[in-house]
């Protein structure tokens, strides 16, 4: 096993590369792994912080209002004068003025019209927020206002409140298991740079050492010696593979132990294969490089260019539904492509039905096809090499 | 015989790189396959290796046809390439152990001949040391070690000192000497015609893939009409004198360039006195008097019409 145990010499000579690749996963990996946590947590309503300037005086309508108000605002003392409102709003202590003209409640009583007017931070999405919050009650009331007759302002604001404090029990009838969609899509982003990491690592380091073994001289001195090419290639082989699923294990499990909670899911298992498949790929292009290149440099560039091509290309940096039809059609030649397609379907599947998992497996399917046409073309280039080098 | 060589042809489309190639190596012997750069030679050695496929002929090593399968022939061949066939990531002492290892199976072996190799080719110092780190002569060393590593009972060198300083090509030229005194027969395929002769006792002049002339080099020079060439320094040297010394009995050719005389003159044991004998009657003054027998370089113009590094 001389020519295995070499591979590995070899590998660890490149390891510095191959480090910083992996260095590099890792760190989007914890990068990832907050980012998430914090798109997941539940929502929770935000009070605003609200300037009221009341100039209609003591009135049921605007006392019941203002208590209404209360449930959704931090009250801020009024400004004094106009530019101290502004001041106020430019330094975001303030984040909503809201007036009550003199005249407001009478009105109201008559025909319903509602005169307020607000000054708000610019774009603030918490202005917006409580300007439902304001329609809301002033529609309420005018609904009770016209259905009931002789209703005081105390009780046209009990009715309201109450009315705002209905809720309705909405269920789905979907069996959401305990963190599922959490973690997968944790498994999406981390495996779709996974294929990132596996297309730079793997032509770092399988192209520099498949251009070592196929370099003219030593292929000479190989093929002089009593080495049969079948002992030769199954070595080569073999050492690749181990390096693959080797990358691929240590990554899964480091990602396992970055995130405990979430990387073992249903879906992990069908997650792992995709990556796999994918992994054989890569390993394919990275062979058909390492063995048409011509010099260390060139293995080096081509690395960088095409592993942050095709991930761009094709959805890991930038998620497909942001990229235009033309650009997905184009992609759609590359094996990225289909991979980061399969983890995205993946992330969509709830039940494990044929009608769910045939497109995933196509996905596969159209992978392994690309490793096919790869290792072919391969085998061409190296049997015209070998014929047109001594 | 050790290799046998008969009509091989090699064509590369239109060109004809070997012409019904004949070759016969016997054991013990260092052979020089000797001719210009682009005659053949590397062709040939890479059809004898089966690194190559040819169109015709046959080729037998130790007695047993030679072909790409033949591993049992190739556990007794060790190879030196013009170019040197290193792993840049292995250090010296891993890569003689892994190209020992492609022909030795023992673990101990392997190290024990690693060992020898690396003593062989003075490399101890740079044991630990990766190929960029090696000067070019000290490179060619380590590829020579890589070669012989398994101690082949044949060992093909092709050209093996080209762009090697002279000391660095002296040390590589003494080694294989002693190789072959161990007992290892050598074919050295050369342009260099100095170090052919003095390295082989069995010589082939090779061109345009055919074999125009082989033989001992005493055969070889034994050839030509060239007997003695006679280099003289001198400062007036008219035309008149020019033909007169060209009538001269014996004188194969003259040319004068520079304030130097040269003389080929044919076999024969005066043709030096007849000369200085001329010059000294025709007053002719003269300095520094060389004379020199015959090259190969002779040999291969004589045969061709061309010098060997044409």
């Amino acid at each position: 096993m001389q020519v295995f145990k070499t591979y590995f010499k070899i590998l660890k000579k490149h390891k510095t590369s191959v480090m910083v690749y992996a260095f590099l996963f890792l760190a989007l990996t914890v990068s990832i792994s907050s980012n998430i946590k914090v798109e997941n947590e539940q929502y929770k309503a935000s009070k605003v912080k609200t300037m009221v300037i009341n100039e209609d005086g003591q009135s049921a309508l605007v006392d019941g209002f203002i208590k209404y108000l209360g449930d959704y605002v931090i009250f801020v003392e009024p400004g004094e004068d106009e530019d101290a409102i502004k001041e106020a709003l430019f330094y975001r202590k303030v984040v909503y003025v809201l007036t009550i003209p003199e005249g407001f409640s009478e009105n109201f009583l008559k025909d319903g019209t509602v005169k307020l007017s607000k000054q708000t931070v610019p774009d603030s999405i918490e202005s917006m927020s409580l300007d439902n919050n304001i329609n809301n009650y002033f529609n309420m009331a005018k609904v009770y206002l016209k259905h009931v007759p002789n209703l005081d302002y105390d009780k046209l604001n009990a009715y309201i409140v109450k009315n705002i404090e209905n809720e309705t029990q909405v269920n789905f009838d979907v069996e959401v298991k305990d963190d599922v969609s959490y973690s997968n899509g944790f498994n999406t982003y981390f495996f779709n740079y996974l294929g990132y990491i596996m297309i730079a690592v793997f032509i770092t380091g399988v192209s520099m050492i498949m251009f070592s073994f196929n370099g003219l001289d030593i292929r000479r001195r190989h093929t002089a010696s009593p080495l049969t090419s079948r002992r030769m290639n199954f070595q080569l082989i073999l050492a690749n593979l181990i390096f693959v699923l080797g990358f691929l294990i240590v990554f899964m499990i480091a990602g396992y132990y970055l995130n405990k909670s979430r990387m073992i899911n249903a879906n992990t298992l069908l997650i792992w294969l995709n990556a796999l498949v994918f992994s054989l790929t890569a390993l394919s292009m990275s062979y058909l490089i390492g063995i048409t290149v011509n010099s260390r440099k060139a293995i080096g560039a081509i690395s960088t260019a095409l592993s942050l091509s095709l991930s761009f290309l094709s959805g890991i940096f930038v998620p497909q539904q942001y990229l235009g039809a033309s650009v997905l059609r184009v992609a759609s030649f590359t094996p990225t492509y289909w991979y980061v397609k399969a983890n995205n379907a993946l992330e969509n599947v709830t039940s494990f039905k044929w009608n769910e998992m045939s497109s995933v497996f196509g996905y596969m399917a159209i992978q392994i096809g690309f490793t096919i046409a790869i290792i072919s073309i391969a085998l061409v280039v190296s049997k015209r090499k070998r014929q047109q080098a001594f | 015989m050790v290799v046998k060589v008969e009509g091989l042809v090699k064509r590369y489309d239109k060109l004809v790189a070997l012409d019904y190639l004949d070759l016969q190596v016997e054991e013990g012997e260092i052979f020089g396959l000797l001719g210009p750069n682009g005659s053949g030679k590397t062709t040939a050695i890479n059809c004898i290796l089966s690194l190559l496929k040819y169109d015709k002929g046959s080729i037998q090593i130790f007695g047993k046809p030679m072909g790409p399968d033949a591993y049992d022939i190739k556990k007794d061949i060790g190879i030196i390439m013009q170019n040197v066939a290193v792993f840049d990531e292995l250090t010296v002492y891993e890569n003689i152990s892994y190209f020992c290892s492609l022909y030795i199976k023992d673990k101990a072996e392997v190290k024990r001949l690693t060992k020898e190799a690396i003593e062989f080719v003075s490399l101890e110092e740079f044991q630990k040391f990766y190929p960029k780190k090696l000067s070019g002569g000290l490179l060619r060393r380590l590829n020579i070690a890589c070669g012989i590593v398994h101690k082949p009972k044949l060992i093909i060198l092709d050209e093996p000192t080209v762009a090697v300083d002279p000391q660095s090509r002296n040390k590589i030229l003494e080694g294989i000497k002693k190789l072959n005194e161990e007992g290892a027969t050598i074919i050295y395929t050369s342009h260099y015609m100095e170090e052919v002769e003095q390295l082989c006792s069995n010589i082939a002049i090779i061109d345009k893939g055919r074999v125009i002339a082989k033989g001992t080099k005493d055969d070889l020079k034994a050839m030509i009409s060239i007997g003695e060439k006679i280099s003289m320094e001198v400062y007036n040297f008219n035309d008149e004198q020019y033909n007169d010394i060209r009538k001269l009995p014996g004188i194969y050719s003259v040319d004068y360039h520079d304030n130097l005389l040269e003389i080929k003159s044919g076999k024969g044991k005066n043709n030096i006195v007849e000369v200085l004998e001329f010059m000294g009657q025709r007053n002719i003054g003269f300095g520094r008097v060389i004379t020199e027998m015959p090259t190969l370089n002779d040999v291969f113009l004589e045969i061709t019409g061309k010098e060997l590094r044409d």
